[in-house]
């Protein structure tokens, strides 16, 4: 792809995939539809793995050519309107890589995320000053202050998620390490974060898990990621891995799993969610 | 099978049967070799998903029914991957305060219940990790949230097939005198909520799936009405007795499920005097 576009909202990511099984059910190929656009197959390939945003008059065209009613065809390109639309995070484009935008957009669209965090509180439940510490200490080469106080805004965007009326259930194991490796030599900075954690501890759509050292090794030990679930049966999960540079999405049945079976191992390994609440609790007295 | 809570030895290398039930519900807290296994007994049995819908819908009715007769305390035995509703919320539906205590042998299982299934503030929501078999052991940690002096509603929906007798000698398992225990260990009023794969009703589809399961490391019981009888032994059958499940008290959406076909399964409530 030559042309950048902010990534796909998760909203095209299931249309895409409908649009893919409405052709298949209409028994065409790619190459066929194509024909009917007078386009490249590629191009048909790139609308259904959501490359491209959803150009309606090519999508009226399909859903004509496969034969879908018009009051479903409506639908259809009424939610593809609404999928095109660029979300809440776009104005914080200066400071959101194209990969991160996905990850706000999944987070958001999720009725369950699951992650592994093994060296800070996640972002979602990051006091402003926490996020404001990690982010400094992250911080190598020529970031000036306004850049991370953008940063930081938008993680603080992030979390009116959690205030939703329908939050999606968040699921969270993190390394004991998080909680004994300060981020600030302000000890207020941890104690301030540690209220937060257990006052989101009580929540019942929030789930912390600590693994403790003494629990020895556990298969999570190469680095963060989270898994997303979504609300529509169709859709697969999808898990989100970070590195220094940049980030993966998987979505294949094998890759999805792996991280699954991970989690689950690490899950019953962990400190249960009470246990961690008295653990937080204790951690809290020593600042 | 202890029901310590020291750290638990996992193995998901092969299919577990609370997973493979999950993808036959649709869900998707399932591996691969799940999904292998429950697609093999569903190319075997094409009752699978229909039977495992059943099985969710019969614990509904048999909650409401129980709830609705003046039971406030819930001990579900094998409680599976949550799948909504679960049956707290339909005990809470009925009683808000109603108590509930999930226990399964499985940590994973019981992790996913514990933070998945949230309880009704006016009531409790409990979670117990214990195996079926030892009895005395789960009993306590069930005491610690409700009142065995009381009547309870105990339910094993689609876990007895899981489960050996006597006569069984490669089980060890003798799952009529394990339900004894149990009853004899409920208060007056209490009830039995019970569901099973039988022969039955269509013997050898019945007979593939349950050579796969054990193929797959499961070992797999299905039995017939006599045998399924004795569970409720001394115990008064609610209307309309011992029946395939789908048969049980039937709403609509289970008299629509009917014309698809029997389900080999067989579901019964009783109360104990």
């Amino acid at each position: 792809m030559s042309e950048r576009r902010p990534a796909p909202t998760v909203g095209q990511v299931v249309l895409g995939k409908r649009l893919q099984e409405l052709r298949e059910a209409a028994r065409l190929k790619r190459e066929e539809a194509a024909r009917v656009l007078r386009v490249a197959p590629a191009t048909v390939r790139r609308m259904e793995m959501a490359e491209v945003a959803l150009k309606i008059p090519y999508v009226q065209v399909l859903l004509e050519t496969y034969g879908v009613p018009d009051d479903e065809a409506a639908a259809f390109v009424a939610l593809a309107e609404e999928a095109n639309r660029p979300g809440w995070w776009q104005r914080f484009h200066d400071v959101l890589p194209d990969w991160f935008s996905m990850y706000v957009s999944l987070e958001g669209a999720a009725t369950l995320v699951r992650s592994y965090e093994p060296h800070f509180v996640p972002g979602l439940l990051q006091t402003e000053e926490y996020a404001r510490a990690v982010m400094e200490a992250g911080t190598v080469g020529q970031t000036g202050p306004d850049t991370i106080e953008r940063h930081v805004s938008l993680r603080m965007a992030r979390q009116r998620l959690l205030d939703r009326p329908d939050p999606p259930h968040l699921w969270v194991i993190m390394d004991e390490t998080v909680l004994r490796r300060p981020v600030s030599i302000r000890g207020e900075v941890m104690g301030e974060q540690l209220d937060k954690l257990l006052e989101f501890a009580e929540r019942d759509r929030v789930t912390l898990q600590i693994a403790e050292f003494e629990d020895g090794p556990h298969p999570g030990t190469y680095a963060p990621f989270t898994l997303f679930r979504f609300g529509e049966p169709e859709l697969p999960d999808m898990v989100f891995t970070e590195y220094l540079t940049g980030a993966l999405y998987l979505d294949s049945r094998g890759e999805v799993s792996a991280h699954l079976e991970v989690l689950d191992h690490m899950t019953a390994r962990a400190a249960s969610a009470q246990r961690t609440k008295k653990i937080l609790r204790e951690c809290r007295e020593d600042f | 099978m202890t029901g310590s809570d020291a750290a638990p030895q996992i193995d998901t290398s092969r299919p577990h049967p609370a997973r493979v039930y999950d993808w036959w519900l649709g869900g998707k807290d399932n591996y691969p070799v799940d999904e292998e296994l429950a697609r093999r007994i569903l190319a075997l049995d094409n009752t699978a998903v229909r039977g495992a819908r059943a099985n969710r819908r019969f614990m509904h009715r048999a909650v409401r029914a129980v709830a609705e007769a003046g039971i406030r305390q819930f001990l579900d035995i094998g409680t599976g991957i949550p799948t909504e509703p679960n049956l707290h919320q339909v005990a809470q539906g009925v009683a808000p305060e109603s108590r509930v205590v999930y226990a399964d042998n499985d940590p994973i299982v019981l992790r996913h219940a514990q933070a998945l299934l949230h309880g009704s503030a006016e009531g409790s929501t409990a979670y117990v990790h214990a195996d079926v078999r030892d009895v005395d052991f789960l009993l306590a940690r069930a005491a610690e949230s409700l009142d065995l002096a009381r009547p309870v509603a105990l339910s094993l929906v689609a876990l007895t097939h899981y489960l050996g007798d006597a006569t069984d000698g490669d089980s060890g398992d003798d799952v009529h005198g394990l339900l004894q225990k149990y009853v004899a260990a409920l208060a007056p009023g209490s009830y039995l909520i019970l569901s099973q794969v039988t022969p039955d009703l269509n013997p050898e589809a019945v007979a593939k799936a349950a050579g796969a399961f054990r193929a797959g490391g499961t070992p797999f019981y299905p039995r017939p009405i006599t045998e399924f009888q004795r569970f409720f032994g001394g115990l008064e059958l609610l209307g309309p007795g011992v029946i395939p499940v789908t048969g049980w008290r039937p709403e609509a959406e289970d008299v629509a499920a009917q014309t698809e076909g029997v389900v080999p399964v067989y579901a019964g409530v009783a109360r104990k005097p």
